[in-house]
């Protein structure tokens, strides 16, 4: 529960353009696998992440900071309504970028097994795409013009799935 | 276009969506529902038939008008998503009728495919009687169960527990609105066959056919007792590792007997001084109490006091030590029962006008509460800074929802021409003529009236901010004319845009009278 400085250990992450962020150990045990490698004893000071480039690897570290300064649920049953607001509200502003990145951050949290920040970006996608026309959520994802189906087979596909619809 | 172009194109064009893993696309597909997903197949080859592997099964109120529909959805679903993927999680919502056949087929379903994890709302209107006995599962570790209330009038229990439940993995229970059938045969056993229960909350539940309500777990960690009412006298609660309790909008007085040697938090909402027979609450840090109904005994509250002696973290609600200063002599000659307080906070429940028989707290209760802690900290909150909170909570709450009415008027509005324009199209009979007109006309007019609720908002708004005292309001100008300025962008664009259905209504009119002046043509 304690998130004074008494062991600020700092721990260095390098994006794949070869930044290198400085952050505290507290902080980064915000991410399952980079905890992993600290309790295996894998970590050197310096953490490479070659698939994370220093754009998305920034907000990661913001998220986790705020995070991993707020008080935690199961340390404490009753955690007062303000920290949960304050949290809350700062996802919101969180999740206020575009897709590219949400998408990048996506993917880096799902490598770095960041348990709240995917559920986060998942529900931000969901919340982009709910109650749009299939050629809006396409725009909005940027789907692959490659894989899209023939208008034979997405004639099938309706029909396929018109039960659902009835 | 050279080498380099096209590479940043590539990238900045890249479909990363379609690049993850199954698993985080069924993730985002589990918050727009299981139909919707299955509307997404003919999104790309990647969607086609991702939805068949779902392992989250969200049946949401909003996409079903009928029960019925949401049968025939369900029965089709089950025999065509890939029978092979278990099922993770299943949230289920609805109202109006219920067919328990149904229920059960799903259930059975989700049961026989290690589910973990199942929510199931109703809105209970009608009303909806699920028997709990038709949940058990060897691998279910949460389950929720909650009645929604459309309409506050009469209260409803949607849920009937009259057997053991028997859910050897479930951690977390939630029951909301269940009437818990306790009679002796049950009363001992309602949840113990569910031996692995963390955190159990029972809230707005009935118990009946019995004055007891047992809760005997060794796990138990997290135990939430809220407006939980009926033929209860008595909870005993038997739960050594029991680290956090809170009893909420208890309105009867119940005797609790607690044995929970490794209690660290108690929270307590009610009446009524919470009655209290424990073993000993040696770990005891943090108690937060708050008596409320002007009807509470002062003795009964100094006996509370001494089970809470190893507390360091206290909190009060101003009436409670109103009310021991009424009743002074009470506490004169005891000494203070707590000896390691670090913090003592008391904040008001009810505005000045609410109390009865006022009394003002007294500089003996705080000797009382404090005098062998001399180290604690005493902070306090007034009712007049109760006032100001709650005020720039509405005041801020106004502007968040004035804010979201706002982004949607400018996205409606786009869509509005549009659909005029298509309605102008339609044809030249008389039938179509005369909606024509009406439409306009009704457009014109919800214009009118949104201009005129903004405004009404501000107003509202302006009218909380303007009895705040000066600083607070100085923290809130920025976001309210920022609210203003958006307001004013949007009003100009609801008028702008009532101008041109209004020009459109006057090219409009001269077709109109031609029509009407032609008195060969009938006139429907």
């Amino acid at each position: 529960m304690s998130t004074s400085s008494s062991s600020s250990k700092k721990i260095v992450l390098k994006s794949a353009d070869n930044e290198t962020f400085e952050i505290d150990e507290i902080v980064a045990l915000e991410s399952q696998a980079i905890k992993n490698m600290i309790e295996d004893e894998c970590a050197d000071n310096v953490i490479p992440l070659g698939n994370i480039d220093s754009k998305t690897l920034s907000k990661i570290i913001e998220y986790c900071k705020k995070h991993a300064e707020s008080p935690k649920k199961d340390d404490n049953a009753d955690i007062d309504e303000k920290a949960v607001e304050d949290l809350k509200s700062f996802d919101a502003e969180f999740a206020k970028v575009d897709m590219p990145l949400i998408q990048d951050i996506l993917m880096a949290a799902n490598f770095l097994n960041i348990d709240n920040l995917i559920g986060l970006m998942c529900r931000t996608i969901a919340d982009r795409i709910k109650g749009k026309t299939p050629e809006e959520i396409r725009k909005i994802l940027n789907i692959n013009k490659n894989d899209l189906l023939s208008p034979e087979q997405e004639a099938k596909a309706r029909e396929e799935n018109s039960w659902a619809f009835d | 276009m050279d080498y380099k172009q096209v590479e940043k194109r590539m990238n900045d064009e890249i479909d990363r969506l379609s690049n993850l893993p199954d698993d985080l696309i069924h993730k985002i597909l589990s918050f727009v529902g299981i139909k919707c997903a299955i509307e997404l197949s003919g999104l790309s080859s990647r969607w086609r038939y991702i939805w068949t592997s779902m392992p989250h099964l969200n049946f949401f109120f909003t996409d079903f008008d009928m029960f019925a529909e949401l049968s025939h959805f369900v029965t089709h679903l089950l025999s065509r998503r890939n029978n092979l993927v278990e099922v993770f999680s299943i949230t289920l919502c609805f109202d109006g009728d219920f067919d328990q056949d149904f229920v059960e087929q799903l259930l059975n379903y989700a049961f026989s495919h290690n589910i973990r994890q199942l929510d199931i709302t109703w809105f209970y209107e009608n009303s909806v009687e699920i028997p709990l006995s038709l949940i058990c599962s060897q691998s279910l570790t949460h389950l929720s169960m909650r009645g929604d209330y459309i309409r506050q009038t009469v209260r409803r229990y949607g849920c009937t527990s009259t057997s053991t439940l028997e859910l050897p993995a479930l951690t977390t229970l939630y029951l909301h609105a269940c009437t818990l059938c306790c009679d002796e045969n049950i009363n001992k056993h309602i949840f113990s066959k569910c031996a692995n229960l963390k955190i159990l909350t029972l809230k707005g539940c009935k118990v009946i056919g019995s004055d007891h309500l047992n809760i005997c777990h060794p796990l138990l960690s997290n135990l939430t007792l809220e407006d939980v009412h009926g033929s209860l006298n008595v909870v005993n609660v038997v739960a050594p590792q029991l680290k956090s309790l809170t009893i909420n909008d208890c309105f009867k007085k119940y005797q609790f007997l607690i044995s929970a040697p490794n209690l660290v938090s108690l929270l307590y909402k009610g009446y009524h001084s919470l009655d209290l027979s424990t073993d000993g609450f040696h770990l005891l840090e943090k108690v937060d109490l708050c008596v409320s109904g002007g009807i509470a005994s002062p003795h009964k509250i100094v006996c509370l006091f001494q089970h809470l002696q190893s507390i360091k973290y206290l909190t009060l609600n101003l009436e409670i030590l109103e009310l021991l200063s009424s009743s002074v002599q009470l506490i004169l000659n005891r000494p203070s029962p707590f000896a390691n307080l670090k913090s003592l906070h008391i904040y008001p429940v009810k505005e000045l006008s609410e109390v009865r028989n006022f009394v003002e707290m007294s500089s003996e209760v705080k000797n009382y509460l404090l005098e062998n802690s001399p180290s604690a900290t005493f902070t306090m909150v007034s009712r007049e800074e109760m006032r100001v909170r709650k005020d720039t909570k509405l005041a801020q709450n106004q502007m968040a929802r004035l804010r979201v009415m706002l982004e949607h008027e400018k996205t409606k509005m786009e869509t509005n021409i549009a659909q005029v324009e298509n309605l102008l199209q339609m044809g030249r009979r008389m039938t179509h003529v005369n909606r024509c007109w009406e439409g306009l006309s009704d457009r014109i007019e919800q214009g009118k009236e949104q201009t005129d609720d903004i405004i009404s908002q501000l107003i509202n708004i302006k009218g909380v901010l303007t009895k705040m005292p000066a600083s607070k309001r100085a923290e809130m100008q920025p976001c309210f004319s920022s609210l203003c300025s958006e307001a004013d962008t949007v009003v100009n664009k609801i008028m702008d845009h009532v101008k041109i259905l209004c020009d459109m209504k006057r090219n409009h009119f001269t077709v109109y009278l031609q029509k009407l002046s032609a008195i060969s043509e009938p006139s429907v």
